[in-house]
């Protein structure tokens, strides 16, 4: 937890340094795209066992939307958000069940800038909102929470044209949360992390 | 009264000659003897106060308990009275029987008494107009009553018992010319004696019965009779006659036998029947001056030699003509009076054909007794001669009775069984018998029902009467069987909850017996919890073969069980 508190201070440190430098260089680097907004499509593997076996499925593809800001030395300010969603059965009377995680992204990126490709790595936080919820009459409550997490991620950008660019990437996320009760294996450590892969295409501006 | 001094007077001259002919005659009587065997126990109660009064004319019985009664002609001579002894205890004073409310003496001369199968002693003491007839038990007198009489009642009358308590009195009637012996019978829940039945209308001049019932409830009777002389129709012939009388053809006569000599002139005679229905007859053959007996055994329809008591007869006044006879067992036992007026026990031998004095009763002159015979006593109530006369109990120890027996019945219910089994007993009257009820299974003990009461298992009878008892079982619906849980979850990824699914079967017993469940009831308990602390947490339909458990946790075993409740409310075990 220590260490996940200190991650996410350098992270915002970074980003704060990077955005301020950023501002103050500007006006004397060449203008160059600082923008890239885009889409993404990845395939999103759960880490949680229970989550994987009660939903029955270890990845599922996932839409997503990121964007970055270039600040200075090639360091960006990289944020995205994607969906989880995922239905099952409850055990005995069979109702539905229904999970849906927000993921929401913030980090930063250093890019190496040699032209074509870009290759990066980044680190962030992670900031999961998660829900179940159960369809028709149960006894059975409604779940909710939240977790704060980070990330690091590798890959690279391939500059198609001026404004428009593609990016493949691999993402590690980590994020825990302590339940109140137990998880299908008795566990009582809700873990969100996951691994992503994926491909982006950007607009540059 | 006047035909009785003739009679008499004719006597005193016969009995000479006849006293000479028995020596010498073909016809003379059995072997006697004299011989005294070893001293018995012999105990004398005076039962009337010394009051310078006179009480006379005893009669004495004792029930299977040892309880005894006598009763006797009060001194103002027109009532009877009574004194009663529990076993173990003393006498009671003299007592007018039902507080004086009888019918008034005119006369009397002797009593007879018997004790039926639910120790009650029936008596009956003559009067002039009649036989009175009254029953004690339990410290409570009947109401005395006459029994009723066709013709004109005549001297003597007797009572017996039939094995179903019912009385059979035998007396004699006249009507105009003719003297018969009837017959009178009253029920055990009889209040009233039935119409008499004439049963010597075919006899002329039949007298002084005297009536012994065997084991096959029929009736024996011994009366007097005039009987033609074949040589001289016109001369007295004074004959005892023995006849039996069927009971299941109303009364009527089977056979019948002069048992005395005849010719010959006899009086009061008197029967008794033992055990092996042999049938013993005693009279005063005044003929011979002696009292004669006759054994006669209907097993091979033949009479026996007639047998003298060997003790003479007293020849003044007439009333010492009278004997008194009984069976003991299969023992005969007689009292005869001697010319001293000593009372004499004697006891037949049936080997020897003979006589034997068991005791001498009486340390005074006597006038009238009775004969009785208790457990391991002859019971012989007497009178003083000697005025102020007063009433003695004589008891001399004799062989004792085989215990008289009561018949305890055991009976049950389906669903169990008893200590000892169900069937049929006989025990010693008085007899304590325990008896356990025992439910098999699935069968519980119920009650008691016959002639006991309670729902507990172990009772103890008192069989002072033939008694039934009944054990009554109760079937004891069973539990469900074959119950099987599974443990089951409802759960989403976060929460869960858990739930036991439980199932049975109805019980065959349940279904073999007929039995209708009306409910079922599920209990549970931890499985590391004691038997007390099962906890009822449904009831559910008899249809009903399933049930869920919603509130247990995952992790606790629990133990379940299904009882069931039949339509009487009763609720089987569980566990």
């Amino acid at each position: 937890m220590k260490s996940r508190v200190t991650l996410c201070l350098l992270t915002a440190f970074l980003i704060f340094g990077s955005t301020m430098a950023a501002s103050a260089q500007a006006a004397n680097e060449e203008i160059q795209p600082r923008f890239r907004v885009g889409f993404f499509w990845e395939g999103y593997q759960l880490n949680d066992k229970n989550l994987t076996s009660f939903y029955g499925r270890v990845q599922k593809n996932l839409p997503g939307f990121e964007a970055s800001v270039h600040t200075l030395y090639n360091i960006d300010v990289w944020a995205a958000y994607r969906a989880y969603t995922d239905e099952a059965r409850t055990t005995y009377y069979n109702l539905v069940d229904k999970f849906r995680l927000d993921m929401f992204s913030l980090g930063a990126i250093y890019r190496l800038s040699t032209g074509l490709i870009e290759p990066f790595i980044g680190a962030g936080l992670e900031f999961y909102s998660y829900s179940e919820k159960i369809e028709g009459e149960t006894d059975l409550q409604g779940t909710s929470g939240g977790a704060v997490g980070f990330h690091v991620q590798a890959g690279t950008y391939i500059n198609i044209t001026k404004f428009l660019s593609a990016k493949v990437y691999v993402r590690l996320n980590d994020a825990t949360k302590t339940l109140a009760n137990p998880l299908p294996d008795d566990s009582m450590r809700l873990d969100l992390g996951s691994k992503e892969f994926g491909l982006s295409l950007m607009a540059r501006f | 009264m006047k035909r009785m001094g003739i009679l008499l007077t004719v006597m005193a001259v016969v009995v000479i000659a006849a006293g000479m002919a028995i020596s010498a005659s073909s016809g003379a009587p059995g072997t006697t003897s004299t011989q005294v065997v070893q001293a018995p126990i012999i105990e004398t109660f005076k039962l009337t106060p010394t009051d310078g009064q006179n009480w006379r004319h005893p009669a004495v019985a004792e029930d299977s308990k040892g309880n005894r009664l006598a009763i006797f002609r009060g001194p103002e001579g027109t009532k009877y009275y009574y004194v009663y002894c529990p076993k173990g205890g003393t006498w009671s004073s003299p007592q007018a029987i039902a507080g004086g409310n009888q019918p008034s003496l005119v006369r009397s001369n002797f009593a007879y008494m018997e004790v039926d199968s639910t120790d009650r002693f029936h008596c009956e003491w003559e009067d002039a107009g009649a036989a009175v007839y009254a029953s004690f038990k339990d410290g409570v007198w009947t109401t005395p009553m006459k029994v009723p009489t066709v013709g004109r009642y005549d001297f003597t009358s007797a009572l017996a018992l039939r094995s179903d308590d019912t009385v059979v009195t035998a007396d004699c009637e006249v009507q105009g010319l003719s003297k018969d012996i009837w017959l009178h019978v009253k029920g055990k829940n009889d209040s009233q004696f039935q119409s008499p039945k004439n049963i010597t209308r075919d006899f002329a001049g039949s007298t002084q019965p005297c009536i012994a019932i065997d084991s096959n409830d029929n009736s024996w009777v011994v009366w007097k009779s005039d009987w033609p002389l074949p040589s001289d129709p016109t001369g007295e012939n004074l004959v005892i006659y023995l006849g039996m009388f069927d009971k299941n053809n109303n009364d009527g006569p089977i056979d019948w036998q002069i048992v005395s000599y005849n010719p010959g002139w006899a009086f009061l005679p008197q029967v008794a029947v033992n055990t092996e229905d042999k049938v013993m007859t005693l009279y005063a053959q005044s003929t011979w001056g002696q009292y004669m007996t006759r054994l006669f055994d209907p097993a091979t329809n033949k009479l026996g030699p007639i047998v003298s008591l060997n003790i003479g007869i007293v020849w003044n006044p007439w009333h010492t003509f009278f004997s008194r006879l009984a069976a003991h067992g299969k023992d005969f036992y007689a009292v005869g009076m001697t010319p001293g007026r000593a009372l004499i026990l004697l006891k037949f031998d049936e080997t020897k054909s003979a006589w034997t004095q068991v005791a001498q009763v009486s340390d005074r002159g006597v006038e009238m007794f009775h004969l009785y015979s208790g457990y391991d006593r002859m019971l012989v109530a007497w009178n003083s001669y000697e005025e102020p006369t007063g009433v003695y109990l004589t008891t001399v120890e004799v062989d004792p009775l085989i215990p008289p027996t009561k018949v305890l019945t055991i009976q049950t219910g389906p669903g169990g069984t008893t200590v000892p089994s169900p069937g049929i007993y006989t025990h010693p009257t008085g007899s304590i018998v325990t008896v356990n009820a025992l439910p098999g299974f699935p069968y519980a003990f119920t009650s008691w029902t016959g002639n006991a009461s309670g729902s507990v298992p172990t009772i103890t009878v008192t069989l002072d009467d033939d008694k039934t008892v009944k054990a009554n079982f109760r079937y004891l619906v069973q539990p469900a069987v074959n119950i099987t849980v599974q443990r089951k979850a409802e759960r989403s990824f976060f929460n869960a909850y858990y739930f036991n699914i439980l199932s049975w079967e109805a019980n065959p017993l349940n279904t073999a017996q007929v039995v209708t469940i009306t409910a079922q009831r599920i209990y549970r308990k931890l499985r590391t919890e004691a038997n007390t602390q099962w906890a009822r947490i449904a009831e559910v339909s008899p249809t009903t073969m399933t049930y869920l458990d919603r509130n247990v946790t995952k992790s606790t075993d629990y133990v379940y069980a299904v009882s069931c409740l039949d339509s009487n409310g009763n609720e089987s075990l569980y566990y």
